[in-house]
């Protein structure tokens, strides 16, 4: 068995046993939470949602920062492509669009007031709507889950295939189709939030809603990077490999989406509080009442100036452990934002549950046996990639 | 044979592959087969201040045709007031605003190269960053005309600045149009700084190789004393970094600022969150498009084809294609959220935009599909984007598309918002081309006045390119890739 192999295999240990514990510790939370009640008759569906949303940017983001890589041909993306291809691969997306159906389609008037056949009787926006929610919402779904999904299994595929001949013309062919497939990523994903998201306000809508959620979930892919990286930087196959300019440039990237996530919001908020129209001042009034303003406040601290100073400083990026720790910030305040842009549609007071939380750790344990499980399929570092030896060599 | 080798012919004749286009990038600019035999002193002979070639009198004298076009309208103007131009209730922003807008969005190309690029130590920056960042303080210049003139009384324009005063005169600080005013001064300020910052090393050179004496003494000045000793290059690259930092958050704020100037409003169309990233990359697509129009007869003019290599147009045009799409992404979203809105005023900005037959503008809003969406998307292809006459052609048409793109989004929001009985539409005056053609001349000509008396390639940066070159190869390692390691 090669270096590369075991290596693999001890991280896909470590993820696994990650994994299998934070699945149970769910299940027992969750069964706990639902049981005892609390006064919201849908608790498990909702910790469902908020519990699903966040692994599920982890795992889009993950399957669009892997096209960003294609597309843009990045010395940074040759080590590190296989980690955003377990996170994002074709399985991982298949199970997280499977596990969405019952909040769709199972449990759909809970979550949507265009679901709501009262509500659409009397709301003319709603009714403008109807076309679009009605039977096409159900196709959009597939297309969505279909694409994605062809698209994860064909640079997939290419990278095997690339692996195993050692043939140029496959990290090519993912090149070569990379922006194209970014494209159509952008665009499906500003859809796909929308028709899951969004839409769970009657009136509401935000054109930069979609790319602000894209970001949240890059952030979250670079920042799992980083912590890979700083946990494995001294062992194989990564000794040697995680070097100062990568773990800069994967910190880099943390820090342009820490900003270019700040950029959105404080757009978003200006722009709505500044028109003060009734229909898209909804969404910024549910997040200031009942305490819910101290998180919107708090993110400004802990999601934008914690990691922008941090990230910042060139020894935060050139330290594999400090670097992972940043990583580890960034995963626990885009939980926080997460929980503040998805739990106050429809809680009105502040607070988590024993569901919330027995959720979150159900899908966590989910992606993560899902991303051990993938990453032991292949090494770990695409050794046959041409241009990993300019990426070295560039070091 | 390695990709690098297979890449030196080919980057400066622009005839490559898929593979030599990914090569190494430290051959972009020098070519070591060739340029290692050259002299240096004879390399940088192609650098320095042009001399006045027949294009260069053709191109200044139809520039300062144009300046003197705009001189007059501005007399007519102040001596008149601004109804001479065709703003008028219900449209308030004509052309004034419609082109503020456009040449701000063009000036951000220069600091786009220059700041960030050398943020990022992308050394292919270093051929045309230098007429970039003069791209950037001509089209400034051009952009401040507007608002200032549109004040009505650009006398007393320092009003709009917060100053103790008797006449209890306060700026409204809550109206994103005095954000734009701190946010464009700011601009213009630090890319000025940084463009004069960055000439200090050839102003010196330039002194050095005076041969009379007022040129001599002029940059002398200018070079601030310029020794040229380790200490002063230490310091310098710090000031560089400094201003490109400064200058790196300004490429994104005075565009975003630009926007709130529309976002805030709630006019329809307006108050929209998407505005400012995508006005962000509407700026950058005009301005590479406008960098892109300039260099290829500027390049085949004064011989720069060693220098301004394919491999810059091509580059040029996929920043030019990432943020087309991106500005395409913009319009679609614009649209779909108009009709998802379901309110009334919305959707009837979409069908003034899109009712080719029963509404005035709809042929704007196809001209900016056509020219701004349409053709650039032929940038997919590799062989276009080394076509120089192609290149030259779409970059024309994304400058015209971005013009009708503020057309679309100013008389047609404003000339039908919310009261039918209100509604009119917006007739522009010859005053109004004169000033806009007249900027165009302006621009025009102060890039050549620039090119005649100023060095247009960095002089200095392609000395230490070529320095590293020579060094690597005395030492018999390959050309390194210094766009990234250095």
């Amino acid at each position: 068995m090669s270096e590369t192999t075991v290596q693999t295999t001890r991280i896909n240990k470590t993820c696994m046993t990650l994994g299998g514990v934070a699945l149970v510790a769910g299940i027992i939370l969750a069964l706990v939470g639902a049981m005892s009640g609390g006064g919201d008759p849908h608790a498990f569906q909702h910790g469902y949602f908020f519990g699903w949303t966040y692994w599920a940017c982890m795992a889009f983001g993950c399957f669009g920062v892997s096209l960003l890589h294609h597309a843009a041909r990045g010395h940074w993306g040759f080590p590190v492509v296989r980690i955003f291809e377990a996170g994002g691969g074709p399985i991982t997306l298949a199970v997280f669009f499977a596990a969405l159906i019952p909040v769709i389609f199972g449990w759909r008037e809970i979550f949507y007031p265009w679901a709501d056949a009262a509500r659409v009787a009397v709301d003319p926006v709603l009714q403008h709507r109807a076309p679009y929610f009605g039977g096409f919402f159900a196709i959009r779904y597939v297309i969505y889950a279909g694409v994605f999904i062809l698209l994860s299994l064909l640079n997939q595929n290419w990278l095997r295939q690339e692996e195993r001949t050692g043939d140029d013309r496959w990290w090519k062919k993912r090149q070569y189709w990379g922006g194209l497939f970014l494209v159509v990523y952008v665009i499906l994903t500003n859809f796909m939030w929308t028709d899951w998201m969004m839409s769970m306000y009657d009136h509401w809508y935000s054109t930069i809603y979609g790319v602000w959620i894209m970001v949240g979930s890059a952030l979250l892919a670079f920042a799992f990077t980083g912590i890979v990286l700083g946990t494995q930087y001294d062992k194989v196959p990564y000794k040697g490999v995680v070097v100062p300019w990568l773990t800069k440039d994967i910190g880099n990237w943390m820090l342009t989406f820490t900003m270019v996530w700040a950029y959105f919001s404080l757009s978003q908020y200006l722009i709505i509080w500044s028109g003060n129209l009734p229909e898209f001042t909804k969404y910024f009034i549910d997040r200031s009442l009942n305490g819910w303003i101290y998180v919107g406040w708090s993110l400004i601290v802990i999601h934008f100036f914690v990691p922008f100073i941090s990230l910042l400083s060139p020894t935060v990026k050139r330290q594999p452990w400090r670097l992972a720790l940043v990583g580890a910030w960034i995963l626990f305040v885009r939980l926080i934002d997460v929980w503040f842009v998805v739990t106050p549609t429809w809680k009105t007071s502040i607070g988590i549950n024993a569901v919330d939380i027995g959720m979150f750790l159900f899908f966590g344990g989910v992606w993560m046996l899902l991303f051990g499980w993938r990453l032991a399929q292949a090494p770990l570092i695409t050794t046959m990639t041409p241009r990993l030896k300019e990426a070295v060599d560039h070091a | 044979m390695s990709l690098i080798d297979m890449n030196k012919h080919e980057m400066i004749t622009g005839e490559w592959d898929n593979r030599s286009i990914d090569g190494r990038i430290g051959d972009i600019v020098l070519d070591p087969n060739r340029h290692l035999e050259a002299k240096l002193p004879g390399l940088l002979g192609k650098l320095l201040p042009q001399n006045m070639r027949s294009p260069w009198f053709v191109m200044a004298g139809i520039g300062f045709v144009f300046v003197n076009i705009l001189l007059l309208c501005v007399t007519i103007l102040v001596l008149t007031g601004i109804g001479v131009w065709g703003n008028n209730q219900p449209v308030g922003w004509g052309f004034d605003i419609i082109n503020f807008v456009w040449w701000i969005g063009i000036g951000h190309a220069g600091t786009l190269i220059s700041a960030i690029l050398l943020l990022l130590r992308n050394q292919w920056r270093n051929s045309i960053n230098r007429f970039a960042e003069a791209m950037t303080i001509f089209a400034v210049m051009c952009a401040g005309m507007y608002p200032l003139l549109h004040t009505g009384r650009p006398w007393v324009a320092y009003w709009l600045f917060p100053y103790p005063n008797v006449m209890a005169l306060w700026p409204q600080f809550r109206s994103p149009l005095i954000w734009d005013v701190f946010a464009v001064s700011t601009y213009f300020t630090v890319s000025l700084l940084f463009w004069y910052v960055g000439m200090i090393p050839d102003f010196a050179t330039l002194r050095d190789r005076a041969t009379s004496a007022i040129p001599r003494h002029v940059f002398g000045m200018l070079a601030l004393g310029w020794t040229g000793s380790a200490k002063a290059w230490h310091r310098y690259m710090h000031a560089s970094i400094m201003l490109a930092g400064l200058s790196a958050p300004l490429v994104l704020s005075v565009h975003s600022i630009v926007s709130f100037d529309f976002a805030m409003a709630i006019v329809p169309g307006w108050n929209t969150t998407i505005f400012p990233p995508y006005f962000v990359a509407g700026a950058v697509f005009a301005g590479f498009a406008m960098v892109i129009m300039f260099s290829i007869p500027i390049r085949k003019w004064y011989r720069l084809e060693d220098f301004i290599t394919m491999k810059h147009f091509d580059w040029m045009a996929k920043v030019m294609l990432a943020t087309g799409l991106i500005v395409a992404y913009g319009y679609m979203m614009e649209t779909f959220y108009g009709w998802y809105s379901g309110q009334s005023a919305e959707m009837a900005l979409l069908y003034n935009r899109g009712n080719l037959a029963n509404t005035p503008y709809s042929w704007a809003f196809y001209s900016l599909i056509l020219f701004n969406v349409v053709i650039p998307n032929f940038l997919w292809i590799p062989k276009v984007r080394q076509n120089l006459t192609a290149l030259f052609w779409i970059s024309l048409s994304v400058n015209i598309g971005m013009w009708f793109e503020r057309y679309v989004i100013i008389p047609i929001s404003l000339s039908r918002d919310y009261l039918p009985s209100s509604f009119g539409y917006y007739t522009p005056t010859i005053v109004d081309f004169g000033m806009f053609f007249g900027t165009i001349g302006f621009f025009v000509f102060m890039m050549f006045l620039f090119i005649r008396f100023l060095p247009m390639i960095n002089m200095f940066e392609i000395k230490e390119l070529w320095h590293h070159m020579s060094h690597h190869k005395e030492h018999g390692h390959d050309v390194v890739a210094t766009g990234e390691a250095h």
